[in-house]
């Protein structure tokens, strides 16, 4: 049985917390924008950053499962949980990621019931990775995710501004996120924490340009 | 420019109007001044009040006049910002 690493447990911790404080602030940062406008657009936005904040809070309960599992030795503890936050993280990020693009394209989704369609949708995504109880499952859905939104860019000759490669990037580290998730595919301590700082990176991004149109 | 910066235009151009009355315009002054049909103007004239940016007060004489709310006079000090913000994000 492995040993607590407790370096690793320790930047687990910190980067779900930073990343989820980070999703909060650009929510919480566009609330008057919305509340005076009621824009679809800004409505997708906000609530894609939220549930990027919630994927990275089910992520690391998920860590924490497989920690209890792996280190702690409760086999039938883990079993029982890891679904669960298998299905919260599938349901919360591909959420998320519906929601960026919808926040991109909602004109010509608009009144054609975009959001309930992309619920239904994540959570259907969710069910199937959680039933195969790894986040492989998830991984591989979302990378064909992250494909078709990429290619749906490139196919509508939308322009590519920085904004939108932004997202993608935040998608991409999401989805690399996932891969280290699980302890049993992800040994490379350096390589994860570089992953990890990418990501925040990005969340960083997006907040700095948001609070520089919104003060 | 697309229908949905229109409309954040319009309700703008409308609460503008009020704001340069002295907050205080009658609503056919205000229908003839924002240049939209009654139709139009009854649509965003009801946005306007379910969304609390503007309010209906009546003078004791019963004549009814349009004012700007708190979140009217907000509206117009952060539309650019707001607008600014939606073209940076391509939203």
């Amino acid at each position: 049985m492995p040993a607590l690493d407790v370096v690793d447990f320790a930047v687990q911790l910190v980067y779900a917390l930073v990343a989820l404080a980070l999703c909060y602030a650009i929510f919480r940062k566009t609330r008057e924008s919305y509340e005076l406008t009621k824009h679809e657009g800004l409505y997708c936005f906000r609530q894609a950053f939220l549930l990027f904040g919630l994927s990275y809070l089910a992520r690391f309960l998920f860590t924490l499962s497989m920690l209890s599992r792996d280190v702690f030795g409760m086999f039938m503890l883990g079993r029982a949980i890891a679904p669960v936050f298998i299905f919260l993280m599938g349901f919360f990020s591909t959420l998320a990621i519906f929601y960026l693009l919808l926040g991109s394209f909602w004109k010509k989704y608009e009144g054609r019931n975009a959001l309930l369609y992309v619920a239904i949708a994540a959570a259907v995504l969710a069910i199937i990775s959680s039933a195969t109880r790894s986040s492989l499952a998830l991984l591989a859905l979302q990378s064909v995710i992250l494909v078709a939104a990429a290619a749906l860019l490139v196919a509508r000759k939308e322009k590519i501004t920085a904004m939108k490669a932004m997202y993608l990037l935040v998608f991409a580290t999401w989805i690399v996120n996932l891969w280290t998730a699980d302890l049993a595919f992800a040994r490379d301590f350096e390589l994860k924490l570089l992953l990890q700082l990418l990501s925040l990176v990005g969340f960083a991004a997006v907040y700095l340009r948001v609070s520089k149109w919104i003060k | 420019m697309n229908r949905k910066r229109d409309r954040l235009a319009v309700i703008r151009d409308i609460l503008k109007i009020i704001a340069e009355n002295h907050n205080s315009v009658k609503p056919t002054p205000l229908l003839r001044e924002s240049n939209l049909s009654s139709a139009r103007f009854a649509e965003y004239y009801s946005e306007l009040l379910a969304k609390g940016l503007v309010k209906e007060i009546v003078d004791e004489r019963g004549r009814n006049y349009v004012t700007l709310t708190d979140k009217g006079f907000s509206y117009l000090e952060k539309y650019s910002q707001i607008i600014n913000f939606i073209n940076e994000f391509g939203l």
